[in-house]
């Protein structure tokens, strides 16, 4: 997770004019002598924003400085991440291998997937600078980079992580001093009206949808603004994790007001697995009674990995009472690197997002495929559907189970028309 | 999770698990200081709850004591689990005691109040009762029949003096103290170091490299007496984050802390993206990149996979190694290393990989095949048995309690070599 309160810029006095007006200025200087030199400009803007978070960036200045050092080039950052190369009377090979380098690091990044090179390439651009027309391209370039200064300074990122702590948010990062006041807040406050509901829908084979059980989240954000408005209490993953095991002590007691005689559908919760072995998960254990089918457990794969015993003992428990056990905080990319069958759980739910809008015939997509393919038909859950891009995306996958903005617009109108 | 016996294969027929049980404790005889023992009685259990799925699961939760040389697990014929460990792992054994009451708490045994815990959990002290331990072992041993639940009185006593011992759990206000602490403590005096070795059919070690790392337990004497660190795996992960920065800064001042050959350490994905390293990183010449491996969690990799597979990329372009760290057999072949793009990955040893059978052999003699023979490396191996099994799927390199034994058996040897060569000489 991203620690925001260290800025890219740090340091950077906000009244120094921009690197894109420093660059602007430096190529009206140099009109009258451009031979030999040429730009670069690396369209970082365009990768996704985690993978545009400071300390990303921060590498890629640091690999890019050695060129800066040794030969005759000057390096502009710009405010939307942007890079800019201004190369003199040097070999085309060393600038292109460090270039290949920074894309290199971004493999898994949509952006790189276009061929290096080719015309379609949409990670950098070259511009021969002798030549007018480029000289022309390039101004232009730089100064809608500029014009965008102000409106990329004002956008709030979403990233991309695995976990439930999503959003990257303002605030100073939270540090271990902070964490008990944070803890007697959360003990203290109410959090029923936080939580919230989110259906998910299966597609069965004659296209119908089905409500197949409803999420119980917290909203984390409404959540923060009520215990630590100023704090970013994701900065830190482990930290993050120390506080759920608190948060997942309240949201069990607003669950266990529900009526499960009464209940049209599962409902899942999102749990550590040091929840499921404590005393408030026993409490309501008790409380469910002989509805366990009802409930769906949902853990965190950082938190498996964390202690593969300890899963595996949870898992056979919740099982044998009669829980269902649903892996949470997969995504597309992590589908790539590990199988999840082995797992043995009823559920397995993955993100969607943008990093698979390259449709359903890259490769990425075809490993995706082989390992829904092992998993029982109908256990994988695609979630952050906010499209439907996203629904024909998972059922060309193979995928049946939705969740999602999209989704909650879907079920609204069926409930208006009474299909459910 | 059996205890083997490594030491003496002649004997042909198997051993039952109270017979070996009584063989270890009368190994303790002189070693029983600070030894304690837990019997959980599965056997009071109704038939339901004692099906083999929960003795697994009941056994697979003392997994982590039994890696980490905590103590040995005897699966007794009965069905009861018998596990004798050192008492500085005590909170944690009641800790996994307690989990294994969980999985069985809709038995009728913990319907009445009070009469559970001495039914189903009974706590020994080695040191003190040794002899009635060995009366009580013999008797199961010799006639395979279970004496019912022998339960003393002065084991609560002990466990409660065990966990004043053990002092508090790892809490925020601790941790906020320690990662203060840290910063200000000198831990040159903490550093271990550990090999990595090929080892020949001989058993002569031959160091690939060495790995460095900081005693969590001296730290913990050191700077937090009665501090359990490990006691939250979150708080824990956390503290070493602060811990990778000054194991950083002991590794690039070389004029008070020189080591020879290539090293190994662990560190965390959010550290290699931290100012300390690249500060770090431009203090160290590219030739000694080329000698650092750097060890990852999976943990850690899996908890933001964009950002390991960046840093992966910026370190290995720098000239470091990556090492994939904490592969068990319960996830190695769940994680496609070909695709993590790692130059080693770590295989911790545990006896579960030969109790596991054909399947466990072929998923490792698979992962080495996949990986590359020079690639993976099996780690805390504390007995011949590991590398014995090691070598048979295909691993040539290998780290633990063991392979220090053998290196000091080595320099023993050549010692002996020098000392003869100089006898030789003076008397010709």
């Amino acid at each position: 997770m991203a620690d925001f309160s260290a800025g890219y810029s740090e340091g950077h006095d906000q009244n120094a004019p921009s690197q894109e007006k420093r660059l602007l200025d430096v190529l009206g200087r140099m009109r009258n002598n451009m031979a030999g030199v040429y730009a670069v400009h690396l369209h970082l803007s365009d990768l996704r924003p985690s993978h545009r978070q400071p300390h990303f960036l921060r590498m890629v200045a640091r690999s890019l400085d050695s060129l800066a050092a040794t030969q005759d080039i000057q390096i502009f950052n710009f405010t939307n991440s942007d890079v800019a190369l201004i190369c003199r009377n040097t070999p085309v090979d060393e600038v292109d291998d460090a270039v290949f380098r920074v894309r290199a690091m971004f493999n898994e990044d949509p952006l790189t997937m276009s061929e290096d090179g080719s015309t379609e390439d949409r990670f950098s651009s070259w511009y021969d600078l002798s030549q007018a027309a480029d000289i022309k391209d390039f101004m232009e370039a730089v100064t809608e980079a500029l014009k965008h200064r102000e409106e990329v300074k004002n956008q709030t990122t979403e990233s991309m992580t695995t976990g439930r702590a999503s959003k990257v948010m303002s605030g100073a990062p939270l540090t271990p001093d902070m964490l008990q006041g944070i803890i007697q807040r959360l003990l203290e406050v109410r959090v029923g009206d936080l939580v919230h509901r989110q259906p998910a829908v299966v597609v069965t084979a004659g296209r119908k949808q089905e409500l197949a059980f409803r999420e119980h989240f917290i909203s984390m954000e409404e959540l923060r603004q009520r215990i630590a408005a100023e704090v970013n209490i994701f900065s830190s993953h482990w930290l993050f994790q120390f506080l759920s095991q608190t948060i997942d002590g309240r949201v069990l007691e607003v669950l266990s007001r529900l009526d499960f005689n009464d209940m049209d559908a599962p409902i899942s919760v999102n749990l550590n697995l040091s929840t499921i072995m404590s005393r408030p998960f026993q409490n309501f254990h008790a409380l469910v009674g002989e509805h366990t089918e009802k409930v769906i457990v949902e853990i965190q794969i950082i938190d498996v990995f964390s202690d593969m015993s300890a899963y595996a003992f949870a898992r056979d428990w919740l099982q044998s009472q009669g829980y269902t056990v649903l892996i949470d905080g997969l995504n597309p990319l992590t589908l790539c690197f590990f199988d999840p069958s082995s797992l043995a759980a009823d559920y397995i739910k993955i993100t969607w997002g943008p990093e698979v809008s390259g449709g359903v015939g890259t490769e990425q997509t075809r490993q995706i495929r082989d390992v829904i393919g092992k998993l029982p038909d109908g256990s994988v859950v695609l979630s952050r559907v906010d499209s439907e891009e996203g629904v024909s995306w998972g059922l060309g996958l193979g995928i049946r189970c939705f969740q999602g903005y999209f989704i909650d617009k879907v079920v609204a109108a069926m409930a208006s028309k009474g299909i459910l | 999770m059996a205890v083997r016996s490594t030491s003496t294969p002649t004997h042909m027929h198997r051993r039952t698990q109270e017979q070996l049980l009584l063989e270890y404790l009368r190994r303790l005889e002189n070693r029983r200081e600070g030894r304690k023992a837990v019997r959980i009685n599965i056997s009071s259990l109704m038939p339901g709850n004692r099906r083999e799925h929960h003795i697994r699961a009941a056994t697979n939760s003392f997994e982590a004591l039994v890696s980490d040389l905590m103590g040995q697990l005897f699966e007794l014929k009965n069905l009861d689990i018998f596990f004798i460990y050192k008492s500085e792992a005590h909170t944690r054994v009641e800790d996994t005691v307690q989990k294994v009451k969980f999985l069985f708490s809709d038995d009728p045994l913990f319907d009445e109040k009070g009469r559970s815990e001495d039914e189903f959990v009974s706590w020994y002290d080695v040191e003190t009762g040794y002899d009635e331990l060995i009366k009580m072992v013999r008797d199961m041993s010799e006639d395979g029949r279970t004496e019912k639940r022998p339960v003393t009185r002065s084991n609560v006593r002990a466990s409660l003096k065990a966990r004043q011992d053990h002092g508090d759990p790892l809490s925020p206000e601790v941790l906020s103290r320690a990662v203060k602490a840290l910063q200000r403590t000198d831990l040159t005096s903490l550093v271990r170091r550990q090999f990595i070795c090929g080892v020949s059919k001989k058993l002569v070690p031959e160091p690939v490299f060495s790995e460095i790392y900081i005693s969590i337990m001296d730290l913990r004497e050191t700077m937090m007496p009665g501090i359990n660190l490990t006691s939250n795996r979150w708080l824990f992960q956390y503290l070493t984050e602060s811990l990778d920065k000054r194991v950083l800064s002991l590794l690039s001042k070389t004029d008070r802390f020189s080591i020879t050959g290539d090293i190994s350490f662990n560190v965390n994905v959010s550290t290699l993206m931290s100012p300390e390293f690249m500060a770090f990183d431009d203090g160290i010449s590219a030739a000694r990149r080329g000698s650092m491996v750097l060890e990852l969690q999976k943990i850690d990799i899996f908890a933001d996979l964009g950002a390991f597979l960046f840093a992966r990329e910026f370190c290995q372009e720098k000239g470091y190694r990556i090492c994939l760290d904490g592969l068990t057999y319960q996830n190695m072949s769940m994680i496609n290393r070909e695709r993590l793009g790692v130059d080693y990955v770590k295989v911790m040893w545990n006896p579960e990989l030969v109790d596991g059978g054909a399947q466990m052999r072929k998923n490792l003699r698979d992962l080495v095949q996949e990986a590359g023979r020079t690639r993976v490396i099996l780690a805390r191996c504390d007995n011949r048995e590991a590398v014995d099994f090691g070598g048979s799927v295909g691993i040539t390199m290998f780290q633990g309690h063991y392979i220090e034994h053998l290196i000091a058996e080595d320099d023993r040897r050549r010692q002996l070599l020098k000392i003869k060569h100089r006898i030789e000489r003076d008397t010709t």
